[in-house]
């Protein structure tokens, strides 16, 4: 399991996206359940939908990767929302991505500004 | 071989030709330059291709309508006698993908112009958008841009002008609720009319280099 390109970006003083590429090497699907962090209140991951020109967004509770392929988390599809930073831009933050096998897999950035 | 053999080469061929196989290579050539001749002067009269739809119609803003600016100023449609063109989108500032994804784009295509268009962001959230979460909102993109919120039922004139559909849709999250939105770029003159259209998804160096045509375009109908 590879977690890269990770960019968490501050939007609002109380609101970051987060954008990632998630790889999996296994034979297996593998479905992420939740994103958790210290360093901010709740995550969650959504989905940004256009539809005839309407842009919806949409929580998902779990996101698939597929067996030998990759998900991307990237703009105007699927992306984290971080709420409540309690770090300022420039800090580094902890987020640990939990999978449904149980796998938990942890990284370290620095929060970016807009 | 050198041209000046082949041209020998050419003649000797057309020298050998009967009376009718000449006639033909010279109605044929004499076609072709007609052809060439049509098609560039086509060419020449032809505009520029814009990828904005120009509404054959222009809707107009209502002058009387009164908004918040993000500064904190009252604001309403005679604010824009002067700007020239405004490129107005509709987001709200929990929105943290595509909102800020337009906005960067705008931001890039004002950057690349001498004089660019006033570029408007109108809330679709006017109940968490107010003129201050505005402003900071906007900051992190070009200072020059304006933020538009204000009492829902004159937003909703707005919206209805220039067929935005707003629609807010609950959901099981920290952030309550979104709001779904059309996510077009609206052009609205100077007059306050809503002139023409680019719909998603956007490029900063093509709505720049559109932006002259457009100009010349809706100014001259």
């Amino acid at each position: 399991m590879q977690i890269t390109d990770v960019s968490v970006i501050l939007r609002r003083p109380d609101l970051a996206v987060g954008y990632l590429t998630v790889a999996n090497p296994t034979g297996e699907p593998l479905e992420m359940m939740a994103v958790t962090s210290p360093d901010f209140e709740t995550i969650e991951m959504h989905e940004t939908l256009m539809e005839q020109d309407v842009m919806r967004m949409r929580p998902r509770s779990s996101v698939s990767i597929p067996s030998r392929g990759q998900t991307r988390f990237e703009r105007g599809g699927l992306h984290l929302m971080l709420f409540r930073p309690r770090v300022k831009p420039g800090d580094p933050y902890t987020l640990t991505f939990e999978f449904a096998t149980g796998l938990r897999v942890e990284i370290d950035a620095r929060l970016e500004e807009s | 071989m050198e041209s000046g053999a082949w041209i020998e080469r050419g003649c000797e061929i057309i020298r050998s030709m009967n009376r009718t196989a000449k006639l033909v290579l010279m109605l044929g050539l004499a076609a072709l330059a007609l052809a060439a001749g049509w098609w560039f002067a086509q060419r020449q009269s032809q505009p520029a291709a814009l990828s904005a739809v120009v509404l054959g119609t222009p809707r107009q803003i209502p002058a009387e309508l009164t908004l918040t600016s993000h500064r904190g100023e009252a604001w309403n449609t005679s604010a824009l006698n002067d700007a020239g063109l405004s490129y107005v989108f509709f987001g709200f500032t929990h929105c943290p993908d595509v909102c800020p994804a337009t906005l960067a784009i705008l931001a890039e295509m004002a950057a690349l112009l001498d004089d660019p268009p006033q570029v408007i962001l109108v809330t679709v959230d006017p109940e968490r958008d107010d003129p201050d979460t505005l402003g900071a909102y906007l900051a992190y993109f070009d200072d020059r841009f304006l933020g538009l919120t204000g009492p829902a039922e004159v937003l909703d004139v707005v919206y209805k002008t220039l067929g935005v559909a707003v629609y807010r849709a609950p959901q099981q999250s920290q952030a309550d609720y979104t709001v779904d939105h059309s996510a077009g770029l609206f052009v609205v003159d100077g007059a306050g009319a809503y002139r023409a259209l680019y719909r998603p998804p956007f490029d900063a160096s093509v709505l720049a280099a559109e932006y002259p045509a457009l100009m010349r375009r809706l100014l001259e109908e």
